[in-house]
């Protein structure tokens, strides 16, 4: 399964600590400096879900809170080892020759 | 702003929409925001499986969305006997439990449901009463059944009970064998394995299987299947070596019954991983519902994780087993051997020992082996004159198809004269059937 930006932001934010979705909006604003709004945050939580890389933990339905599976720590992992393989090789074609 | 909320589609509002609108209301309204709801409703519209309706119980199977279940395993131990609830899906239509029985003391004490077996036939069912305990009502067990035993006082039971109030978090479990008394609290929970469903198909010989649902329970990618077939459905590819319910199967030991010839079912993905099924959970519910309609089996299926990118998988069952109920045989077993005709399928009794000691007679049969698609496996059961109901199997039917005959024996409890009624053709149907599983 082929993560987008914003799917790969909610899980960097929840391997932290489960959160509810206001949490996770925070959690990214403050470490990527983008704003998740409501319908592509629940967008991402959706496929998420569906994936088996999160799920819903018992909350109040409005503030439900959600953690990482171990299954979407491990694709987390792998997007985060793609994503340095593709910037290791831009920093190298970049290097001044 | 929050209105436009009611533009995503009724599942999906129902899984996510009180949360969604709580996030609304932080945000002051504007263009930006207006545009991404918008874009979100299109979005959910696009792909409407995308708002689970389903929810995987682990050892259970599937339940609709609402469905509750344990919060954490509950058990006691009472009356030299250690009783553990493993399981509950509390979903709007009825409450299943899975309890397991140990025997913890006196040897000499019969645990309830777990007496020792004899040698061919489940022990007697003991006289149980079970019930749910929920705030000031209560809610009697609709039906139990004991899914698999030792002869060392151990037992599982599969229970099913009506629905409980959904507000209801505290519950507890009675049990009664009419002297002793066992009481089990537990709570309840969201059940939070989302699954997602399906619909694809395969129909093969006038066998259609069908793919449901899927989900991923940890690691674990698991499919539930329904085989629908004009007769009986007795066997839907061979099941995994390891046995179905908790805990860890090193004690357990599966009711007579259980073979395991043929291909398992394997998922291939589309990244070239190919994988054999783990483990499969069957359901308790009646194949048939009414006289006329068809039978259709269903079971959920767990698989090793496919690839991590792979987008699609096929599910491949190898054969089927189909049971004609119509067809039966009497056998006199004084002289042997003997050769029989069910309808169109022949085997033979080649020899009947008798067990000290017993009216119990084990007999050897020997069926041809054909390679042809449907062919004749064995009969399905046996039924005897003695003073006990019930049979065992076992030994096969071994050999290849197209080579000679296989052989087995069933044992079974004759009286005098004796003879035994063979009921059942048991006939396996060849596929492939191939299921593409949708995974992204």
């Amino acid at each position: 399964v082929k993560l987008s930006a914003e799917a790969q932001l909610v899980l960097v934010s929840l391997a932290d600590g489960p959160k509810h979705g206001y949490a996770i909006t925070q959690d990214i604003a403050r470490f990527a400096g983008r704003t998740l709004r409501p319908g592509t945050l629940y967008g991402a939580v959706a496929r998420l879900e569906s994936w088996g890389y999160i799920e819903a933990l018992a909350g109040d339905e409005r503030r439900r809170p959600y953690r990482i599976t171990a299954r979407g720590t491990k694709a987390l992992k792998e997007s985060v080892e793609d994503m340095q393989r593709v910037g290791a090789t831009a920093r190298r074609r970049l290097a001044p020759r | 702003v929050k209105h436009l909320v009611r533009l995503y589609p009724k599942r999906w509002r129902d899984r996510y929409a009180a949360e969604i609108t709580a996030l609304v209301q932080r945000e002051r309204a504007s263009v930006g925001g207006v545009i991404d709801l918008l874009r979100g409703a299109i979005d959910a519209r696009l792909h409407p499986a995308l708002a689970q309706q389903l929810v995987f119980v682990p050892t259970i199977g599937f339940r609709p969305r609402g469905t509750r279940t344990l919060l954490e395993r509950a058990e006691t131990t009472e009356n030299d006997t250690h009783l553990t609830v493993l399981a509950v899906a509390a979903s709007p239509e009825r409450t299943d439990m899975i309890v397991e029985w140990e025997r913890t003391a006196d040897p000499a004490v019969c645990t309830p449901g777990s007496a020792p077996p004899p040698a061919s036939a489940p022990p007697p069912d003991l006289t149980l009463s079970a019930a749910l305990i929920a705030g000031a009502t209560r809610h009697d067990a609709l039906t139990m059944e004991r899914s698999a035993y030792n002869s060392l006082g151990w037992a599982i039971r599969t229970m099913t009970f009506p629905p409980l109030p959904p507000a209801t978090e505290r519950i507890e479990l009675r049990i009664s064998d009419g002297l002793r008394d066992w009481r089990v609290p537990f709570r309840l929970v969201a059940g939070h394995i989302a699954a997602r469903p399906i619909a694809v198909e395969a129909e093969h010989e006038g066998i259609r299987i069908r793919a449901t649902a899927v989900a991923w329970d940890g690691d674990a990618l698991v499919v539930a299947l329904e085989a629908e077939a004009a007769r009986s459905v007795r066997m839907i590819g061979r099941p995994a070596s390891n046995p179905p319910f908790l805990p860890g199967g090193g004690k357990l030991k599966i009711a007579a019954g259980v073979r395991e010839t043929g291909e398992p079912i394997v998922l291939e993905d589309d990244r070239g991983r190919r994988t054999e099924e783990v483990r499969r959970l069957y359901s308790r519910e009646p194949q048939q519902n009414a006289p006329g309609q068809s039978f259709v089996s269903r079971l959920s299926v767990a698989f090793a994780a496919p690839s991590s990118d792979a987008t699609g998988a096929a599910l491949v069952v190898p054969f089927v087993e189909i049971t004609d109920l119509d067809q039966s045989v009497v056998a006199a077993l004084r002289t042997v051997p003997v050769d029989l005709e069910m309808g169109e399928h022949r085997f033979r009794i080649v020899s009947v020992e008798r067990y000290p000691d017993s009216d119990e007679r084990r007999v050897t049969l020997e069926i041809p082996l054909s390679s042809s698609s449907p062919r004749f496996i064995q009969p399905a059961s046996v039924q005897g004159t003695g003073t006990r109901a019930g049979y065992a199997w076992g030994g096969g039917p071994w050999g290849e198809p197209g080579q000679g005959v296989a052989s087995m024996w069933m044992s079974i409890a004759v009286g005098d004269p004796p003879i035994v009624t063979f009921r059942g053709a048991v006939l396996r149907y060849d596929g492939p059937w191939r299921l593409e599983l949708p995974l992204s």
